[in-house]
């Protein structure tokens, strides 16, 4: 018997991905929607490795993108901070 | 990156979701689950209106699909760092994807333009083999005239459509370009959505009726049905029939025992927004409504405020149903 090739979704929600992927592709670039998928490795690589500030992430990800982040300033949030020293 | 190209919705977690695993940094949140299941808006042509908060699996699993499918790699490397749930039905769509090239977003290519203001591309689109290519384009179709010939051909296929979203966004755009133009629809347009208020599905029997209510042609079928509507157990179902008996100027009596049940019962659950709209018809149809309200609820006592207070607010209401 012969059956069909489908997608995991809708028609419905198929349709309403495709269209803010294109909306998104049409505002930053098609190339950006071609660059190489990151592997988990050499992600949580980015975010484990102690000598990695903020900063070096965000230009790891400015690089990546082919975006200029040298106005982007990272604030950590002293609430997020308070509340990971919490517990007990 | 969207803020600064001025990206229409910024805003939305579920779109910048999708732009991360787009460009290839979303291995990692393809992983995680914020969302079982999404509470979605009862109209699913409305994209706009309470956009999911996040992308749920089967939507990460085919965003993450056309990632590997745009990349032209079948069988990525990076497929193994993502666990089971999504990987499974991920790679029933690349399979899909690589065996149809059915998508509309195809950055290798970059040949489609939402942005490109072209009508007759879109009504070019609808026809298009790819039914989710149709959806776009008939949501995208519009026109500055009354609709041609074929035009209406095209839309009257859309309402036919075996494919439910197919059919749902032909409902809204016909309602949509009838109402903006203040163009007539036409009797073979108003025909076959008369036919959807009978359709087994409960979204397509509701968007039919509101449609109808919106173009300003409810006759006495469509009075039949929104009074078989109104005593449905969804409330999307009931708010369509309701909707559509508020804008008719005179309620059939064979109707009234079954309006007022449906009223109680919006009274009993503390549905204070529907008790606005069904207020709203008991002010057009009675001269005072008030005493109606009062000799209806003689035996509820307990609700009449809730109902004055309703009649009372009729100006302001606003009716959500999501």
């Amino acid at each position: 018997m012969f059956f069909a090739a489908k997608p995991n979704v809708s028609v419905g929600e198929k349709s309403r991905i495709e269209f803010y992927l294109q909306q998104l592709a049409e505002c930053i670039g098609f190339d950006r929607f071609l660059l190489p998928v990151l592997s988990r490795h050499q992600l949580i690589g980015l975010v484990e490795v102690e000598q990695h500030t903020p900063e070096q992430i965000v230009c790891f990800l400015g690089t990546h993108l082919n975006h200029d982040v040298s106005e982007i300033r990272v604030q950590l949030d002293p609430q997020q901070a308070a509340d990971c020293s919490g517990g007990g | 990156m969207l803020y600064q190209s001025t990206f229409s919705q910024p805003h939305f977690p579920e779109v910048v979701e999708l732009a991360v695993i787009g460009t290839g940094l979303g291995v990692l949140r393809s992983n995680l689950v914020f969302v079982k299941k999404v509470a979605a808006f009862w109209d699913s042509t409305n994209w706009q209106i309470a956009p999911p908060p996040f992308l749920n699996i089967q939507s990460l699993a085919y965003v993450n699909a056309l990632a590997a499918w745009a990349r032209d790699e079948t069988t990525p490397a990076w497929l193994n760092d993502l666990n089971s749930e999504v990987k499974r039905p991920m790679k029933r769509s690349l399979k899909f994807l690589f065996k149809t090239g059915d998508t509309f977003f195809n950055p290798r290519e970059a040949q489609n333009r939402i942005n490109v203001p072209d009508k007759q591309q879109w009504w070019e689109l609808a026809q298009h083999p790819s039914a989710s290519t149709q959806v776009i384009a008939i949501r995208h179709v519009n026109t500055d005239q009354d609709l041609t010939q074929q035009q209406e051909s095209v839309l009257l296929d859309k309402l036919q459509s075996t494919e439910r979203a197919t059919t749902l966004n032909a409902i809204t755009t016909t309602e949509r370009l009838s109402s903006r133009q203040e163009n007539e629809i036409s009797d073979s347009l108003t025909k076959q959505i008369r036919t959807l208020m009978h359709h087994r599905d409960d979204e397509i029997r509701a968007k039919a009726m509101c449609a109808l209510t919106t173009v300003n042609r409810i006759d006495s079928s469509a009075i039949d049905a929104a009074a078989s509507m109104i005593e449905d157990d969804i409330r999307h179902v009931v708010f369509a029939g309701v909707y559509a008996l508020t804008t008719v100027d005179q309620l059939p009596d064979y109707i009234s025992p079954s309006f007022d049940r449906s009223f109680i019962k919006a009274l009993k659950s503390c549905d204070y927004e529907f008790v606005g709209l069904f207020a709203k018809g008991y002010n057009r149809w009675h001269d005072d409504p008030k005493q109606h309200l009062e000799q209806l609820l003689s035996d509820s006592p307990e609700f009449l405020p809730i109902a004055m207070e309703a009649l009372d607010q009729i100006p302001q209401q606003v009716v959500n149903i999501g």
